[in-house]
């Protein structure tokens, strides 16, 4: 390429670039953004008030912005349900409470069937997502407090800290999905600066926070012009149409992407958060250093696994009675959230029960990905081996094969999860097929071995 | 996973003041004027989707074409759905009343500087880029729905760009045009874009009755517009009216902003059949003037909406049925096809609601997407697509 074609092409891609950025302010990430701004300087307005007067106004804030990022409908409908659900827990007694508040969380599950159109009308044209993202994480927020109040004998919160924690706008839409109880741990004086050295220490504090906010934007937008752009091809013919290497980048590409757009989205909230005077939960702590399966899931998603555990793990029994069917079902139930996202947007016309199975065949193989984990880790008849391979093996070797081999089956487990409705899982069999037996089966050609 | 605490600010000692506090309260409210000033920056304010008068503007040299720069929110305006008069003009015989926007919408519009509904377009295209201009009226400009979801940009998503040639999509649609001001848009403005294809969207009923009454230009004025009289269509706050208010923006400029008159439909089978001739010579003067540009020119004929005027139209049997022979007349010209059956098929399956924007005259999502469909499978069937350009596999 010589300098006037270079400089052609250069001109051309940045044009792009602009034209693209230009086109995502109009984008449900862009106006979280936005919105969230405005909302967190008027949270910071509130400085003036005392802690109480301070979160009310905050609460008042997430409810607002859900009217500016959804709509009026939708902001009154969240707050009244909101209102009714703590009314269940804390002012019903007993049983009755109980069944109430459970009755309410069933039909926020079930409300894609009965919401009005007109209540996804919004300033945004991705209004279906922001309320399917939104309802998945406040859903799990509302069940948190009803097992917290009920099963795990917690003590109750005002109405103030369920309202502010349910609602907060800087996590509503995406997460860290915070409980009631982590939100309250987690909060600090933020802005209520009491002496001039306090706010200095607050703006230098804010300027790290800023450029986390920035990163996140970033993130998010330049994932979304340059990975993925292969994805419906590869899916479509079952990665037919690429070579082996490009499947084999293709398949890190997917695992990339999502973790560059989704702590993009992190950065963003838990950046607000502390501006309000919030220790937002970090939602990543380096995936790729996992050295298994199971502990990648420690790393990634990190509100959502703590979730899990707290909520359905553990009460199913953890480790101590079914533990492996309790892994099982967690990951399914990973899964079958995803779907319920996935039908809020799309409707079950154009998400039928056939293409749910890309997010549950993801979450088995996670879950039984986890279970060979642990039995290899804990079977005895494996002790022998497992000695062997440490004193044959150095440490170093041993520790970038387990976080090579953890980050490969993550990545090839991405392959179902990202699988578009419209398509076949047996698209993703394919794909698995190209990516194992035909590159082994080449590879060991070239080797000249007989095959 | 544990939590961070290197972002806390340490708590130092000293006799608590008011003055901090009240400091930092007046930095969150200054900023979050700023924002409200910013984000109105971007959002534009709420336009109606059929308030003409705050969308274009006179042009000497194409007629009229969007206001350039223009940045707004387009809602939509179930507040006039009695005052449909350019609906019910064009439905004849229609006496059922127009159904009024039960379903909100607010679409971020974006001009660019040559007057389109699109974003900026440089010259000349890259070199492995081919750009499809769309030409057409009001009908499918897209100002309803989505960016991602507009004929042109789902034209230009359905390639296949790691396999093959880029695809760009145009939006030369402008609402008022008939064939005549499409010609003579492309003849003025089409060599800046450059394009390889040009489609051009003919909406039967209006392009006819435009051959004998062509629509024109009238200036407005801000008296017209209906920009103030627009509810929120959605939020406690609508920051584009409140930010319109804090700015004290003009609605629109007196001075070159228009509204457009278009003739009333032809009902005399004698005009009809008239204007058929005019409209096949106007296609005809087109297809030259795109040739001159190194374009190839395809035709899809557009169901209208809302759809009760093509139903209408066709229920009345003493006027003779344009729609479902023009394109065999058009044919001549150049490949062309039919998207009405598209539509029926459509609303027999699964009711057709996405078809129409709700008390509009534009057409929805599902509209765009039937069109995008059919741009591809014509322009594949008459192999005017140039070598290098490769389907996606996307719906």
């Amino acid at each position: 390429m010589n300098l006037a074609a270079f400089e052609s092409w250069l001109v051309a891609e940045l044009m792009d670039l602009g034209n693209g950025a230009f086109e995502a302010r109009h984008s449900l990430f862009a106006h979280v953004v936005l919105y969230g701004a405005l909302g967190t300087a008027l949270g910071i307005a509130l400085a003036p008030l005392d802690r109480r007067g301070r979160e009310w106004g905050l609460a008042a804030l997430s409810v607002l912005m859900l009217g500016l990022l959804g709509s009026f409908q939708i902001a009154a409908a969240a707050t009244l349900f909101s209102l009714l659900f703590f009314g269940c827990i804390e002012r019903v007694p007993g049983r009755s409470g109980t069944i109430a508040a459970s009755g309410l969380a069933a039909l926020l599950l079930a409300y894609p069937a009965f919401l009005p159109d007109a209540w996804l009308a919004g300033n945004t044209g991705q209004m279906r997502e922001f309320w399917a993202f939104a309802t998945n994480v406040w859903w799990l927020r509302c069940v948190a407090y009803l097992i917290d109040r009920h099963w795990r004998g917690i003590a109750p919160r005002s109405l103030r800290e369920f309202l502010l924690a349910t609602l907060f706008f800087p996590t509503f839409v995406n997460g860290p999905i915070e409980t009631t109880e982590q939100l309250a741990a987690g909060r600090f004086a933020g802005p209520a600066v009491e002496t001039w050295a306090d706010l200095k220490s607050w703006l230098r504090a804010a300027w790290p926070l800023l450029g986390r906010l920035l990163l996140g934007c970033s993130k998010v937008l330049v994932a979304g012009f340059y990975l993925g752009r292969a994805n419906d091809l590869i899916f479509a013919t079952g990665g037919e149409a690429v070579t082996a290497q490009r499947l084999w980048l293709w398949t890190f590409e997917l695992y990339f992407q999502f973790y560059i757009v989704f702590s993009g989205w992190s950065d963003v909230a838990i950046a607000f958060g502390r501006l309000l005077g919030f220790e937002i939960l970090e939602n990543f702590d380096r995936p790729w250093r996992a050295r298994s399966v199971a502990e990648f899931w420690r790393r990634w998603h990190i509100s959502f696994g703590v979730w899990l555990r707290n909520y359905l793990y553990i009460p199913l029994g953890g480790n101590r009675r079914h533990g492996s069917l309790n892994v099982l079902a967690v990951f399914l139930a990973s899964g079958l959230w995803h779907v319920w996202g996935a039908l809020k947007v799309l409707g079950l016309d154009a998400y039928p029960p056939s293409a749910w199975l890309g997010f549950v065949a993801w979450g088995l193989m996670n879950g039984l990905a986890v279970l060979a984990a642990r039995w290899w880790d804990e079977a005895r008849g494996l002790d022998s081996l497992r000695a062997t391979l440490r004193l044959r093996l150095p440490a170093p070797l041993r520790l970038f094969s387990a976080r090579l081999f953890a980050f490969v089956f993550v990545s090839v487990a991405w392959i179902p999860f990202f699988l578009p409705p419209w398509i076949g899982l047996d698209k993703c069999g394919e794909i698995f097929w190209r990516l194992f037996f035909e590159t082994s089966w080449r590879v060991a050609r070239k080797l000249g071995l007989p095959v | 996973m544990g939590r961070e605490t290197s972002n806390q600010p340490p708590r130092l000692h000293g006799v608590p003041q008011r003055g901090p506090r009240m400091l930092l309260g007046l930095i969150g409210l200054v900023a979050a004027l700023l924002l409200g000033r910013g984000i109105f920056g971007l959002e534009g304010r709420a336009v109606c989707a059929d308030d003409e008068a705050a969308l274009l503007v006179a042009n000497d040299a194409i007629g009229w074409s969007f206001a350039p720069g223009l940045t707004a929110s387009v809602r939509p305006c179930d507040l006039r759905a009695s005052d449909v008069g350019v609906r019910k003009d064009w439905a004849p015989g229609l006496n059922a009343s127009v159904r009024p926007c039960d379903r909100g919408f607010a679409a971020p519009l974006q001009i660019n500087a040559e007057g389109l509904a699109d974003q900026a377009w440089p010259s000349p295209p890259r070199s492995d880029e081919v750009r499809v201009l769309v030409l057409g009226n009001e009908t499918a400009d897209g100002l309803t729905v989505a960016r991602q979801d507009r004929l042109s940009t789902r034209i230009a998503l359905l390639a296949d760009r790691t396999l093959g040639l880029r695809v760009a999509g145009i939006n030369a649609t402008i609402p008022g045009y008939s064939t005549a001001e499409e010609r003579r848009w492309l003849d003025v403005l089409g060599p800046r874009f450059s394009p390889a294809i040009v489609v051009l969207l003919v909406d039967a009923e209006r392009d006819l009755a435009a051959m004998l009454w062509p629509p024109r230009p009238k200036a407005a004025t801000t008296a017209d517009t209906d920009a103030d009289d627009i509810a929120p269509a959605s939020g406690l706050l609508d920051l584009a009216g409140l930010g319109g208010l804090i700015s004290e923006a003009p609605i629109l400029d007196d001075a070159t902003a228009v509204r457009i008159e278009r003739g009333a439909p032809l009902l005399d089978p004698a005009d009809r059949t008239k204007a058929l001739g005019l409209l096949v010579a106007e296609v005809r003067q087109l297809d030259e003037t795109a040739q001159a540009q190194g374009a190839k020119l395809a035709i899809l004929i557009v169901p209208p909406c809302p759809r009760q005027i093509a139903d209408t139209a066709a229920s009345d049997e003493s006027l003779p049925e344009i729609e479902p022979g023009l394109c065999k007349v058009l044919e001549a010209v150049a490949p062309c096809t039919n998207l009405a059956p598209a539509f029926e098929d459509l609303a027999a399956a699964a009711g057709g609601d996405e078809l129409c924007t709700p008390a509009t005259n534009r057409w929805g999502r599902d509209a765009h997407f039937l069109a995008s469909h059919a741009v591809w499978d014509l322009l594949i069937s008459a192999g005017l697509w140039p070598e290098g350009v490769v389907r996606g596999h996307r719906l």
